[in-house]
Order: C-alpha cells, then structure tokens, then sequence
C-alpha cells in the first residue's frame, strides 16, 4: 500500500509506521496548508482492549524544505504522553465518554508540538494538547465526531493542531495489486488469467492514527511570503514523514527505559516509493536515511520493476511499454526533483537538481472547486503529485504513471499503450460510512468498534 | 572545566554494558596502550535523528536517566556512551580492555 507494513523493519513496529503523507492547500482556508501524516496500519475498529494509541517512545515529524536541498527548513515534532487514570481495571473506560476530561475515560494521550527551524531553534507551539479517544461504539463514545472535533486544538502563533484515530482515507484493492499485480481492466489478459471483477477497497472499514497541521502558507514558504505565481520557484515545499526511535531500550520487569540519540526508523515522501521502487534488499536502509540521500536510489526510479513487470505479466497489453527501455526521466521528474516549468502549462513544482523523495506542492496554485482524483493526469493541477489531497488516487495516478502515460513529457515521440491510460487497480474511491471531511482535519471520522467488526 | 578520567568516568555512570564479540581483544590491546585513553566524539543534536561526531571531551554529564556504555568494536578501543538523547564516542582501549576482562 501507500506505506504500510512497506519494509520488512517497521512492518513489526506500527506505532512508528508512517503510512500516509498528505500536503495540499487547505480547500476551506485557502491561505494555509494542511500537512498529515497517518501511522498505525490497518487498525482494525473494535481492536480493544488496549485500543491503538501514539507511541510515547516515539518521535513524530513533518518535515518541510523550502529551498530545494532536501533538507529540513521547518520541521513540526510531536511527542506523546498517556495518562491512566486507574490501572486497577482492565477497561479503556468504565462508562460513555462525552468529553476530552470524562473521568470515565481511563486511557488518555496528550502530546506537545514543536517547531524546529533549520538552525536547531526548538518553539513550543503547543503543550499537554488532548488526543481524543479512539472511535469504541455507540455505548462508550456515543458522539464521536463532536468529541473528535473537541480535540481540534490552536497552536501558539497560529495554525491548528489534530492528533488521533480517523478513517483510513488511503484506497487500494491490496489482495489484487499483491497477487502478482491483478489490475483493472485486464485480469482475463494476465499471464495467470481470472475473470473479470469489481475492484475492493481492502482498507475499507479500517481505521488509522492521524497527525494533521494546518498553518499559514507564510509559515512555510523561505521568504515568509505567500506565493501567487506558480512560476515562482518560492512557491515549490517539499515535504516528508519520519518517525524516530532512541538508540538503546533497557527492558525491566515493570517498565522500559529508552536512551541514547533519536534514530529514524520510518519516513515517507511520495506515496508507493519504498513500497513498490525501493527493493527489498533496502527498504530497511531507506527508511533511515533522509531525503538528500537519495541519490541512491535514483536507479531504481530510472527503471522501476513494476514497468517491467506489467508488460511481462500483461503479454502483448503494453507493446510500447515494454519496447522503452530508456532511463524515466518522466518518473525522476514526478517522483524526485519535481516537474519543470515547460511541461505542462501553468504549473511546475520543481525543485532542483538535488534527486529526492519529497511530496512537492506548489503553494500558489489554488485548490479546485471541482477535483479530480486523478489529480494532474486528470488535469486538476492542484492534486497529485502537486502534493496529495485526502482524497487522491494515487494507486492509479502511479500505476499509469509507470505504464507510460507521462513519458511523452520529456519525450514527445513517445506514444503510450491505449491501456496505460486505462489501467488502475480498480479500488472504490468513495466510502460512504466514512467521508471525507469538507474541513480540518478532513479525514473522515474513524469506523466505530461496534458498528464494523473486523473481517466484515 | 573537571578533567575527565577514565575512573572518574566509571564512577559517574550507573550503567555499563559490553555489546560487543571478543575478537579483535588482542589486537586492539597491542594497538593501544590503556594510557591512551582520549575522547573522541560530540553528543548528537537533541531530537534530530543523527550519529555521532567527534569531539575533543566529555561533558559534565548530568541525568538523572541511565547512562549505558557499549562497545561496537573491540579492536577499535572506542566506548560509545549514552546519556538522554546524547551519544558521544569516547576512545579509551584500556577501559575496553578492563570491560572485556571484567566478563571473563
């Protein structure tokens, strides 16, 4: 999937498994932008009865780049501390819970955000800020979605703050894409050939842990301005996840101690780039390094796997796939330096030659009154991957990507297969028991324990 | 500014521990002498995931945590320290030497 379970290591460690990184201008607050960064895969909603929480042993940051080295210009850290109010039951709460201070409530996170700037100043921009609980049933938090939106808090400075359990916005039909790659509309031409059927959402119904930040675009930008001209190299963020753990852990009979330097453990930029570019020789390694240190990698973008493997797999579906055998310059663009201005018009979100995987927005291009999930193959400039929106389907948006549709920008002689514009993995987009939020933290409001049972 | 010494070091940590294997003891007995005990690395930027770098001492080090002392590489006389979210590599071949034999 986009980043979950991607790499053999933190595939064991959820709690510091960034799944998602999400970076777009706020539809609803047009002159700010919202940042997220989702962990803890495939929550399953009545997972009780220690309920999915942050890790207090855990480092999260956003990080954000402004000047194009792939280095941190601004970095937002959060770090979570639980409370229990009584360790002599063993329930996560002993009666409904219908606010932030409900003494029924037993377990309950808070957290403090720091902003970090590029030459170590730490600012506190919010401290012992309220996690909501998780989403149990109807009896335990009978009005969700209020008792959510409660711990929307102010940072100091301006901006806002969300930290908690929401629906799983990310789409994909996960048992086909992994079953030697079964995609949409040509599963009766797979080398292995089934019937046709209907995509399946497998993240439907499950639940994640959510780190969103909204703040002024100013906040971001490296001049502290605005930017209205999408030509303006200081439009262009480029930004990325990690979670972080310290070197040593001391194991007790009662507790656990950690010490020594933080350690990244976990990081993510463009959706799908560990999961399906990186090999698996070096997952590991990639989840421990930082953007301006990949370089690397850039092979692995210049001939992805997965370009070779469809027509492979798809025998004579993708002909002219399958004959380009030049380096992607297109994909090193999409995924790694940004696109230049030139290629397609009105927009770029380059940002140097420095090759790194960064979620590169634009800041200057306004958010769309009427979006396409296919983001700029749909001709929506504002979504991926200028960025990504809650709602992209990046799944397809790569997976044609790969296939060819978007080589003819750097090589206009190229001509793609008809089916790189068709193929997807054919994974429901909408979920109507949870939708997506016309305002912060635009995630929807996480399935309930009680309404979906796990394996539904 | 307090000289730092080896026993000095021993009697402020609370913890030490040895992870490391035994080959390459000899070696790095023979290379280095025990009087050759000197600091080699700064402690890491706090809350930025980073490694070690060198440095010229070792500071007053105060926590009220635990500090743990390892040893990656015998043959390399060097004692990594851990202190909060601190690393600092300190080269001492003779307390590497003593940790080696205090487990035999």
């Amino acid at each position: 999937m986009s980043s979950h379970r991607e790499a053999p290591e933190i595939s064991k460690d959820p709690v510091a498994d960034n799944t998602d990184v999400y970076a777009f201008v706020s539809p609803d607050q047009p002159d700010t932008v919202t940042l997220i960064t989702n962990y803890i895969p495939l929550e399953g909603p009545d997972g009780g009865p220690n309920f999915y929480e942050f890790g207090d042993d855990v480092l999260y940051e956003i990080h954000i780049d402004n000047d194009g080295d792939a280095i941190a210009d601004v970095t937002y850290q959060l770090r979570f501390q639980t409370q229990m109010r009584n360790p002599d039951t063993f329930l996560y709460n002993t009666g409904p819970i219908t606010a932030l201070d409900s003494q029924n409530w037993n377990r309950r996170q808070f957290y403090t955000v720091t902003k970090v700037n590029k030459g170590g100043h730490a600012t506190v921009l919010g401290a012992d800020l309220a996690s909501p609980p998780c989403n149990i049933g109807s009896r335990s938090t009978p009005n969700y979605a209020a008792l959510a939106q409660a711990a929307v808090h102010d940072l100091a400075g301006g901006g806002k703050v969300f930290a908690g359990q929401r629906d799983e916005g990310f789409f994909v039909d996960l048992g086909a894409v992994f079953d030697l790659l079964d995609l949409r509309p040509f599963q009766n031409l797979h080398l292995i050939p089934t019937p046709a059927a209907p995509g399946i959402d497998a993240t439907d119904g499950l639940n994640v842990h959510t780190i969103a930040i909204q703040v002024p675009i100013s906040h971001l930008t490296r001049d502290g301005s605005t930017p209205t001209n999408p030509k303006d190299a200081r439009a262009v963020i480029g930004v990325w996840g990690a979670a972080s753990r310290q070197k040593i852990r001391l194991l007790d009979k009662t507790q656990h101690t950690d010490v020594g330097p933080w350690i990244q453990v976990s990081r993510l930029g463009n959706p799908l780039f560990n999961e399906v570019i990186v090999p698996l020789g070096k997952k590991d390694l990639w989840n421990t390094l930082s953007p301006k240190d990949d370089e690397q990698f850039v092979k692995y973008v210049q001939s992805p796997e997965v370009a070779r493997l469809i027509p492979a797999l798809y025998p004579g579906v993708f002909p002219n796939l399958k004959a380009l055998t030049a380096a992607r310059a297109d994909l090193v663009a999409v995924l790694l330096t940004g696109i230049p201005d030139g290629l397609i018009p009105g927009f770029q979100n380059f940002t140097g030659k420095t090759p790194a995987d960064m979620l590169r927005l634009n800041l200057a291009i306004p958010p769309t009154k009427a979006p396409n999930n296919l983001g700029i193959l749909g001709g929506d400039l504002a979504g991926f991957p200028n960025g990504r929106r809650v709602f992209d389907d990046v799944v397809t948006i790569e997976l044609r990507a790969i296939a060819g549709v978007t080589y003819p920008l750097v090589n206009p002689k190229f001509t793609p297969d008809a089916a790189a514009s068709k193929v997807t993995d054919g994974s429901p987009s909408t979920d109507p028991d949870a939708p997506y939020l016309a305002s912060f933290p635009y995630l929807g409001v996480p399935n309930s324990g009680s309404a979906i049972p796990a394996g539904s | 500014m307090v000289t730092q010494t080896r026993r000095r070091f021993l009697m402020k940590t609370s913890a030490i521990g040895a992870l490391t294997t035994l080959s390459g003891l000899a070696a790095a007995c023979a290379a280095q002498p025990a009087s050759a005990a000197a600091p080699l690395a700064s402690p890491a930027a706090t809350a930025q995931p980073t490694s070690a770098v060198p440095t010229t001492s070792l500071p007053n080090i105060r926590s009220n945590g635990p500090i743990v002392a390892y040893v990656n590489d015998l043959s390399s006389g060097e004692v990594t320290i851990l202190v909060g979210t601190q690393e600092y590599v300190y080269r001492d071949p003779g307390l590497v030497a003593s940790i080696v034999k205090a487990i035999h």
